[in-house]
């Protein structure tokens, strides 16, 4: 009874397909005070549809998991964090957390990278999942079980007995991750937070753990944001897809759209850094970061280790939208010519910054050139 | 379950018996030997023909391994042997103080646990805030100051100036529970600082950690309001040092009560066996290190399975 009270009033109607059920807008997130504050997000706007998959890709430290976790008002207490986020009709923003708490399990779920530890490890997983089933229901401890072995059967795990009196050492990873995926169901989240749901799994598993979730989307009309830095990984269940550099969006449409035809020069390096069958490769090509690459407080952020930056790029651009077709953003000032050099240009080679190399302040040609492995 | 206490009891069972027979070398570690200790003015003036009598009553003519045997089965049958001193049975001698030490102890662990749990509890939730650095500074505090001087001054601001408890004497729990309650609050609290500002600072940083962890922040993501993230989630992984610690607090409180007892003259063992080492009572002396021995193993054995049912992976990892 007592969960109850915090929580959002208006029935739970099951969302429709394609309705918009969470949208952040101009979301920025600061930690710290003085001159320690660092700037983690800085505007960043995301739309998670229902049973549609929002992929968000970028490397760490981008605030992919920052947006995340301030939409689910998980962010340490130091966060200052101002924007909108709204989910349906509920500003979430100008709830308490007493009344944010309401929302999280029932409303908005998430799930971590890691997977053995994400679950208690001295508590059984059965007392684990009522404990998370009974917190957003008045029902009795009956009809929670029931909602939890319906959960365990939707994930497809199939001995819910043994798995409920099991510990959590005793599972494993791609179990867990089953387990807390169910967690959620049982509580009835209509949005997933997937940060790195199978990063920590081998490949078989990490396959089964995205085609659970892509199923779960099309039959519970979940609204999922999957974070990761592995744009294979995206690229196999998303239907939209946001690329985050330092803080910002800086590409954002359909998937198969960005994937295919890159408008930022950012999205084509992570691309880049993809082995695949076609290309034998020695050595993967590197994003290099440099100390100069993190002063970039103005302009392009991304402009110290792009081979296409110039004098232009001194300037911060904003998220546009171009002509590459559907609902294509990119942040850029020239995307024109990424768009029209069909590969990206020799790294290796200085001159292919032209002129400009020289404009850039402080740009060092090691930091656009440097060719080693190192992508996430 | 069943294993893992057969299996501690197999390693308690040895370290009584090592404890037994240190208890038993004591006599003879000490200067002089239990003859001269039991002549008390030194064996100047007895002839050696009386020395050989006391030797052949008390026995020590037997080869060692069968003097300890005599003493072990005596001490088996509830014969902890005769006082050198009032040359009264030793079980008659400590008896009664028995029950003053358990209880000084006792509420000592109760409070230390409840209150000095409470707030390690408290300072690892607020850690990042006020409360939780008022907490941690009290608990330096706590740990610092040394125990004589805290009962002196609570002694003395408390009964002599202020009159509100006894600044010394005891009621006996048979006699009246109310007086025995309040003669105990003093030394109780005095005993508590220390114990409990060590389980308040390993229970905080035990607990921080758990809270810093992925369950954690998966807790939270599902919603659980913070009573059960922090008392349900949090805190059964950071009870480990609570349990740990009752064994090693009881030895420290069995330290302090020797000293608490005579600052507020409570008849128990620690006022006992100050006056039985300035006799060089040794029956005494080994009687009451027997006890607290035993009671250390039985503790240390309670700890172990406590912490197997606590935790599975423990548990898991002595049942393999």
């Amino acid at each position: 009874m007592r969960a109850r009270r915090g929580g959002p009033a208006r029935p739970k109607l099951a969302p429709v397909s394609g309705e918009e059920v969470l949208t952040i807008k101009d979301l920025r997130v600061e930690f710290g005070s003085g001159p320690a504050r660092t700037t983690a997000l800085r505007g960043v706007d995301l739309t998670l549809r229902a049973g549609k998959i929002l992929g968000v890709a970028g490397e760490s430290g981008s605030g992919k998991t920052t947006a995340a976790l301030a939409a689910m008002g998980l962010l340490p207490r130091a966060a200052a964090v101002q924007g909108s986020i709204r989910y349906r009709d509920a500003e979430l923003m100008a709830l308490s957390e007493r009344e944010l708490r309401g929302f999280r399990g029932s409303h908005l779920a998430m799930i971590f990278q890691e997977t053995s530890t994400a679950l208690n490890p001295v508590i059984r997983v059965g007392d684990q999942l009522m404990m998370a089933a009974r917190t957003h229901a008045s029902g009795g401890k009956a009809e929670a079980r029931e909602r939890v072995l319906a959960a365990l059967a939707e994930v497809r795990l199939t001995d819910a007995e043994r798995v409920m009196s099991s510990f959590p050492h005793e599972l494993s990873g791609g179990m867990c991750q089953r387990v807390i995926i169910a967690m959620a169901l049982s509580c009835g989240s209509r949005v997933l937070f997937a940060d790195e749901p199978t990063t920590a799994l081998d490949v078989s598993v990490q396959e089964e753990i995205l085609e659970l979730i892509r199923g779960l989307v099309g039959r519970r009309q979940l609204a999922v944001l999957m974070i990761s830095h592995d744009l294979a990984v995206l690229a196999e269940v998303c239907d939209e897809l946001a690329v985050m550099y330092r803080g910002e969006i800086v590409e954002s449409g359909p998937a198969d759209a960005v994937l295919r035809q890159p408008a930022h020069p950012y999205t084509r390096a992570l691309l880049d850094c993809l082995p695949t069958l076609h290309t034998r490769r020695e050595t993967l090509p590197e994003l290099s970061s440099t100390a100069a690459d993190l002063e970039a407080a103005t302009g392009c952020r991304f402009r110290y280790r792009c081979p296409w930056a110039s004098e232009v790029c001194e300037q911060h651009p904003e998220l546009e939208p171009h002509g590459g077709g559907g609902h294509r953003l990119v942040r850029c000032l020239r995307t024109d010519a990424v768009l029209a050099s069909d590969a990206r240009p020799d790294a290796s080679e200085p001159a292919a910054l032209g002129a400009d190399a020289s404009a850039l302040p402080g740009a060092d040609a090691s930091a656009v050139a440097g060719d080693q492995v190192r992508c996430s | 379950m069943y294993r893992i206490i057969v299996r501690r009891l197999a390693t308690s069972i040895p370290t009584i018996f090592v404890s037994t027979v240190l208890v038993f070398a004591m006599r003879y570690l000490l200067p002089g030997g239990p003859v001269e200790a039991m002549l008390g003015g030194g064996t100047g003036q007895y002839t050696p023909k009386q020395i050989a009598a006391i030797k052949a009553r008390l026995g020590l003519d037997d080869p060692v391994p069968v003097q300890y045997w005599h003493w072990l089965v005596n001490v088996l049958h509830g014969n902890l042997g005769t006082s050198y001193y009032s040359q009264a049975p030793v079980t008659t001698v400590i008896g009664p103080r028995v029950a003053p030490s358990l209880e000084l102890i006792i509420g000592a662990l109760l409070v230390s646990t409840l209150v000095g749990g409470g707030l390690g509890i408290l300072a690892a939730i607020k850690r990042n805030r006020a409360t939780g650095r008022i907490v941690q500074l009290g608990t330096g505090l706590g740990l610092s100051v040394p125990d004589f001087w805290l009962a002196a001054v609570a002694a003395g601001l408390f009964g002599l100036t202020w009159h509100i408890l006894p600044a010394v004497g005891f009621t006996p729990l048979s006699q009246n529970l109310g007086q025995n309650i309040h003669t105990l609050i003093l030394p109780v609290l005095v005993l508590s600082v220390v114990t409990g500002s060590f389980l308040a600072r390993h229970i905080s940083s035990a607990m921080a950690s758990a809270l810093d962890s992925p369950y954690i922040r998966t807790a939270w993501a599902m919603g659980l309001p913070p009573h059960k993230v922090y008392l349900h989630c949090a805190l059964r992984n950071a009870v480990a040092p609570v349990v740990t610690f009752i064994p090693l607090a009881f030895t420290a409180l069995v330290g302090g009560t020797v000293l608490v007892e005579n600052i507020f003259a409570i008849p128990g063992l620690g006022t006992e066996i100050v006056s039985s080492v300035s006799n060089e009572d040794f029956p005494v002396i080994q009687a009451i290190v027997l006890i607290v021995g035993v009671l250390v193993a039985v503790l240390n054995l309670l700890a172990d399975t406590g912490l197997a049912l606590l935790d599975p992976r423990i548990r898991n990892a002595i049942s393999d």
